[in-house]
């Protein structure tokens, strides 16, 4: 992606994640089945699933988390970091995923995050907060303060 | 505390603070390779993708809450990760426990605690929120 990712100057955080993104295919959900042991066949077997309310085979939830995951070490590296993300739709086998985020406030150590189909349909969303970086907090606060 | 293994890991089976279990995983090459099918690129040997320790945490308690009954939702997650990237090679274990178990509107909630530790301590500690089918 050519985007390019600007950062605050007060804080060296960058506004957004560098995004990552995965093509999936019944092959991303069956290698994801072996690597978790977890070989549900809502995620692996067409039959069973076109059976269920999703109409087909749906990807494990934990492969957008683990694509989020990778979205902040590229922007983050091994900063110390906490998540907390909903899980808020399936996506179906097929679908693309994108994972990234934007910073909640000016100053703060705080992002909202997501992982995305290409429709826009958002599949995971939370927040990441960086317990390590010191953050200037965002001006209506320092205000308050004063 | 540590849970005596249930017949079946019903909502009923599930005492809050019990630990269900621990796994030893290896990131040995059979993981490496299927994470690098699964994302499309080649694992780099020392310095692994932390997502490596988010797919253990998964193996690691799905392993343990077996067998479940089918249907459970995988509703949320939370997740502290810190220390320096795993390696190849590296033996990881994974400690699954129930924090939580508690019915509200009518749904059944279990609240996971996961720790993946190396041999220097842990590396991700998370919680797993599920709805849990009966």
């Amino acid at each position: 992606m050519s985007e390019q990712i600007t950062k605050e100057a007060s804080t060296g955080l960058p506004d957004r994640l560098e995004p990552r993104s995965l093509a999936s295919g019944p092959e991303t959900v069956a290698s994801y089945a072996e690597l978790t042991a977890d070989f549900n066949p809502i995620h692996l077997d067409p039959d069973f699933a076109a059976k269920t309310p999703f109409g087909g085979p749906i990807l494990h939830g934990t492969i957008g988390l683990s694509l989020l995951t990778q979205a902040i070490e590229a922007t983050f590296g091994d900063a110390e970091t906490a998540l907390e993300i909903r899980f808020l739709a399936p996506a179906p086998v097929g679908a693309r995923l994108t994972a990234g985020g934007e910073r909640l406030a000016e100053g703060a150590a705080a992002y909202l995050v997501y992982v995305e189909t290409d429709d826009k349909r958002r599949v995971i969303e939370g927040q990441l907060r960086l317990p390590g970086t010191q953050a200037t907090p965002p001006s209506h606060t320092r205000d308050q303060s004063q | 505390m540590h849970a005596e293994t249930p017949a079946v890991w019903d909502f009923a089976a599930f005492t809050e603070g019990a630990c269900l279990g621990q796994v030893e995983i290896e990131l040995d090459a059979a993981h490496l390779a299927l994470w690098g099918q699964v994302f499309g690129r080649a694992p780099e040997p020392e310095a692994l993708s932390r997502s490596l320790l988010v797919s253990a945490m998964m193996e690691g308690y799905l392993k343990v809450a077996q067998p479940r009954p089918p249907g459970n939702i995988h509703a949320g997650q939370t997740l502290q990760l810190k220390g320096p990237a795993p390696k190849s090679g590296q033996r990881l274990r994974v400690t699954t426990r129930c924090k939580a178990a508690y019915e509200r509107k009518g749904r059944k909630w279990v609240r996971f605690a996961s720790e993946v530790a190396g041999s220097d301590g842990p590396l991700l500690q998370g919680e797993i929120l599920t709805i849990w089918a009966r």
